[in-house]
């Protein structure tokens, strides 16, 4: 009886005795459950009497929950719509043990993360701790990671997915407010809290991190954050912006929980000092496999990832919403959200060749040269251009800019800037460019200015390789003029590069097996199979030449390719006069797959064939096509696709301002760092407490010049002959003493 | 699969049309693809790779194309019945997005006189080469009917979104060698634009549009 009485009030300890034997305490535990369900009646009402008690009989219940799942099937649903319904009127602690509870129900699996995340996801936005809210941001995080672990939880994915896209889009009926001028104060604390976009800035916040973690990787985090970028809430609007921009990337890797990477090297040095013992052996091997794995998964996870532009849904409608927003809320957005939307709407245009032509025309209000932050304006102008831009939407924009920024009314750095921005945009669209202002632009390379002339030494350059008919003839070059002359022609808007009949350079390969052929005579045909062994365990990047030299097969045993190579055989002497072997087309790729040793040697002949080239005389062209090559062979890792222009980019090289005040100040400070004292070091070096030099040894190191003169000294020389005798005698005396 | 060889490739080319043109015989030309998977290939870091190559042989000959021509390309176009439809057509749509997409539906490539070329962005608007369908521009000087094998014979490999892709090649009524030449072109030229060549190279398949895909790589 007694212990009846102690076991209602001492919950933990009847906790205990449950989890040891649930079937035997049933009575107990349904007392409590009986007791909890009126203690929430009275709760539901009046949510500040019982709270203490009601926190403990919850945590009770969900510890014991996994014994009596039958009893306390409602019980997870019971927490979760108190949660979501009464959320507002619950206290801060309820609102924690509650949270908790329904986590911890998950980790005991008697709910399914979903079920968790349905909960956890509205109550994100409307906690007002801190603390809490990051719990349950890491819980979510934590939550679809693990669920995302081994393979992807499609179920889960799209569960969550469907309900963050549902938290944005329930936003998305509002009026857009705006951040400019009176609107930037106005606006925060004047809407309602349900209105001010939270729940879809949460949504944002969760997918965009999902996505950096590379959990999410397709095409639907990308679409709810695409709808993210028109929501009527600036802030979620800009982090939207953001993060198609990837302009956050790179803080954001630092803060990832796997950062406690194993030194290796320490490793190895613990083991060698410490105890060689068989378990210490042990424990040091599955540590290095540890980092291995985690190495090895990283790697992979990075492996599949196209960039965020690319997975967009129908860009050409994105961009064009975009360029509604724009447009329509102009006097509403402050420059910088403008010059986001700006960036984010030339990137999506230029990565996916679309034509928003109304852009154009909106940003050449932007084009003077005193707007504030014009480079961002000029690299968006520039990223919007590509090869099907139509010219003339861009030739008014560039005439704007060359009668803005390229005049002799303007500092040098506005002139370097003008053109570099014209440079950039012909690139993509060389046809948007008119002779005569060509022409007058190029006369800038004799300025005195670097950059001046940097700029439209690069703008010359590029016409001379794109189009070197626009150009005078003696601005031409040797390179463009004999291509002139050879009748090559710039391609005409809308025309692609023809399409390829062999792979660049296959001629060279023929070439190359032909004379093989003819030096080892032309035994080894048939029989090849067994060859192709060796062939293609070849490693790309070794020396090739002898690998191909025993490891090559001939063409395939159709009767085809023996004509083939007789006519090639004819042709001979015709193809040595041949000055260009790359033009030549082959149909050796239509007869035999070529391996990775034929690829390897490919490449050798055509750095071989470059190199000649450079050496007769090839130009510019000639030395880029070769380092290129080069580059390819030496670093198989890529290259950064450069669609993207920098601020840098536009604004060339400048020279370097004088230093003001300021600056310098900072840097006379900033040398001073970590430097002693300037000054004697006298008697205060080797000292346990700093003191000045003594007399003793000023007098030690006074000039001799000085003490010369002096009495003490003079006084030797003059004394008498006894008196130096005493002296001696009592100085032997004194050191005889001293010796005993 | 750790190699790829020419009488393998041949075997299953001759395996495939055996079956497409034996007994599984449908009541259309079915046309033979071949399908690819990338593997060690970083979209965001490597450079995006698109090219496009003509083969030996026609690999589609039934593909219907449509030029959008000026006065003079709309004589050529009669001569060889090839459709057509001139500069007041394309005034007709008024950009209307629905029209444009039914235009872009019907056929499977345009070609447009060099004259209107420019003027397409601003006719039609975005809905062509939304839907990939770009004119090619002809120039009076050309033939018109060596253009058209010419677009009919071309094929592009482009990614986009996914690390596979797949290009028409041929079709079942072609020769064995015929289309062996197609398929080994292919393969060559796809693997000359890979950075890594053959490292890059997951998987190939071939494989007839209602068959079975056959994988010789």
């Amino acid at each position: 009886m007694g212990r009846g009485i102690l076991l209602t009030a001492n919950l933990p300890q009847l906790q205990n005795l449950i989890k040891r034997d649930p079937q035997a305490y049933k009575e107990e535990f349904l007392q409590q459950w009986n007791h909890y369900n009126s203690v929430r009646q009275i709760f539901l009402i009046n949510p500040t009497e019982h709270a203490q008690q009601f926190r403990e009989l919850v945590t009770f219940i969900s510890q014991v929950c996994p014994c009596y799942p039958k009893d306390t099937k409602e019980f997870p649903g019971q927490i979760s719509t108190l949660l979501l319904e009464n959320y507002g009127t619950l206290s801060a602690d309820t609102r924690k043990s509650l949270v908790q509870n329904l986590v911890m129900l998950r980790n005991k699996d008697v709910i399914t993360s979903i079920e968790l995340l349905k909960t956890l996801f509205p109550i994100l936005p409307r906690t007002t701790s801190s603390t809490l809210r990051t719990s349950i941001r890491k819980t979510i995080l934590s939550d679809i990671r693990t669920a995302n672990a081994t393979s992807a939880n499609h179920k889960l994915n799209r569960a969550m997915q469907a309900m963050l896209f549902g938290m944005v889009e329930r936003g998305m009926d509002g009026e857009v407010v705006g951040d400019k001028g009176k609107l930037r104060t106005g606006a925060g604390p004047s809407s309602a809290p349900g209105t001010n976009g939270e729940d879809a800035m949460w949504a944002i916040i969760l997918t965009k991190e999902l996505w950096r973690k590379g959990i999410w990787t397709d095409v639907k985090p990308v679409s709810i954050i695409a709808l993210g970028c028109f929501h009527p809430v600036m802030k979620v609007q800009s982090a939207a912006l953001h993060f198609f921009l990837g302009s956050d990337e790179e803080k954001a890797d630092s803060d990832d929980e796997d950062e406690e990477t194993v030194d290796v090297m320490a490793l190895h040095h613990r083991r060698e000092i410490n105890k060689k013992t068989r378990s210490g052996d042990k424990k040091l091997q599955k540590q290095l496999n540890k980092e291995k794995k985690k190495m090895h998964n990283k790697q992979k996870q990075t492996s599949v990832n196209f960039s965020a532009i690319q997975l967009l849904n129908d860009p050409q409608t994105f961009a064009e919403k975009l360029y509604d927003l724009l447009n329509r809320y102009e006097k509403r957005f402050s420059l910088d959200h403008k010059i986001l939307i700006m960036q984010l709407l030339s990137r999506v245009m230029g990565a996916h060749k679309l034509c928003v032509l109304g852009f154009y025309t909106y940003i050449v209000k932007y084009l003077t040269h005193h707007q504030l932050r014009v480079p961002a304006i000029l690299v968006a102008l520039a990223q919007s251009a590509h090869d099907l831009t139509p010219p003339d939407a861009l030739t008014p924009v560039i005439q704007k800019l060359a009668h803005e920024f390229v005049h002799p009314g303007v500092s040098s750095e506005v002139i370097a800037a003008g053109i570099n921005a014209i440079r950039e945009v012909c690139r993509r669209q060389p046809w948007s460019m008119e002779e005569d202002m060509l022409n007058d632009l190029i006369e800038y390379r004799k300025s005195k200015d670097k950059a001046v002339t940097a700029a439209a030494r690069g703008l010359l350059q590029l016409f001379r390789e794109v189009n070197p008919g626009m150009l005078k003839r003696r601005e031409r070059g040797k390179e463009a003029s004999m291509g002139m002359a050879a009748g090559s022609q710039p391609l005409p808007f809308g025309h692609e590069a023809d399409a390829a009949v062999d792979i660049a350079g296959l001629a060279l390969l023929e070439d190359h097996f032909k004379q093989l052929r003819e030096e080892e005579g032309v035994e080894m045909n048939e029989d090849n199979e067994e060859d192709w062994g060796a062939d293609w365990e070849v490693d790309s990047d070794e020396d090739s030449d002898s690998d191909a030299e025993d490891g090559w097969i001939a063409v395939s045993d159709d009767e085809k390719d023996l004509e083939i190579s007789d006519s090639d055989d004819e042709e001979k002497p015709k193809n040595d006069n041949e000055p260009d072997p790359e033009a030549r087309i082959t149909t050796l790729a239509q007869e035999k797959i070529l391996t990775p040793a034929d690829f390897a040697l490919l490449n050798e002949l055509r750095i071989k064939a470059a190199t000649k080239a450079v050496e007769n005389g090839g130009g510019s062209s000639a030395k880029r096509k070769l380092a290129e090559l080069e580059s390819r062979q030496k670093s198989m890792a890529g290259e950064q696709e450069d669609t993207f222009v920098s601020e840098m980019d536009i604004l060339g090289p400048r020279k370097k301002a004088k230093a003001d005040y300021a600056e310098r100040m900072e840097s006379i400070a900033k040398g001073r760092e970590g430097r002693e004292k300037f000054g004697s070091h006298k008697g205060k070096k080797n000292k346990d407490a700093p003191s000045s030099s003594t007399n003793r040894e000023k007098a030690r190191n006074k000039p001799i010049m000085m003490i010369m003169g002096s009495g003490a000294v003079r006084g030797k020389k003059k004394a008498s002959l006894r008196d130096k005798q005493r002296k001696l005698r009592a100085h032997i005396d004194k050191a005889k003493k001293a010796r005993k | 699969m750790s190699k790829l060889s020419v009488s393998s490739v041949r075997g299953s080319v001759k395996e495939l049309l055996e079956v497409a043109n034996g007994e599984k015989k449908r009541n259309f030309v079915e046309t033979v693809e071949l399908q690819i998977g990338l593997k060690n290939y970083d979209p965001q870091r490597d450079k995006r790779f698109s090219g496009t190559v003509k083969l030996p042989h026609v690999p589609r000959p039934r593909m219907s194309i449509c030029i959008l021509a000026d006065a003079a390309d709309i004589d050529r176009a009669k001569n060889i019945e090839l459709e057509y439809m001139s500069v007041d057509d394309l005034k007709k749509l008024n950009k209307n997005k629905k029209l444009v997409k039914k235009l872009a539906k019907k056929y499977d490539a345009f070609l447009a006189s060099e004259t209107l070329i420019k003027q397409i962005p601003r006719l039609l608007g975005p809905g062509l080469s939304k839907a990939g369908k770009f004119p090619t521009p002809v120039s009076h000087a050309e033939d018109l009917n060596n253009k058209l094998i010419d677009v009919r014979s071309t094929i592009k490999f482009q990614l986009k979104k996914v690390l596979c892709l797949g290009v028409a090649v041929g079709h079942a009524n072609m020769t064995e060698d015929q289309v062996l030449s197609n398929v080994m072109l292919s393969i060559n030229f796809l693997v000359s634009l890979l950075k890594k060549n053959w490292q890059n190279v997951k998987s190939l398949h071939i494989k007839t549009t209602m068959g079975k895909p056959v994988r010789i790589f």
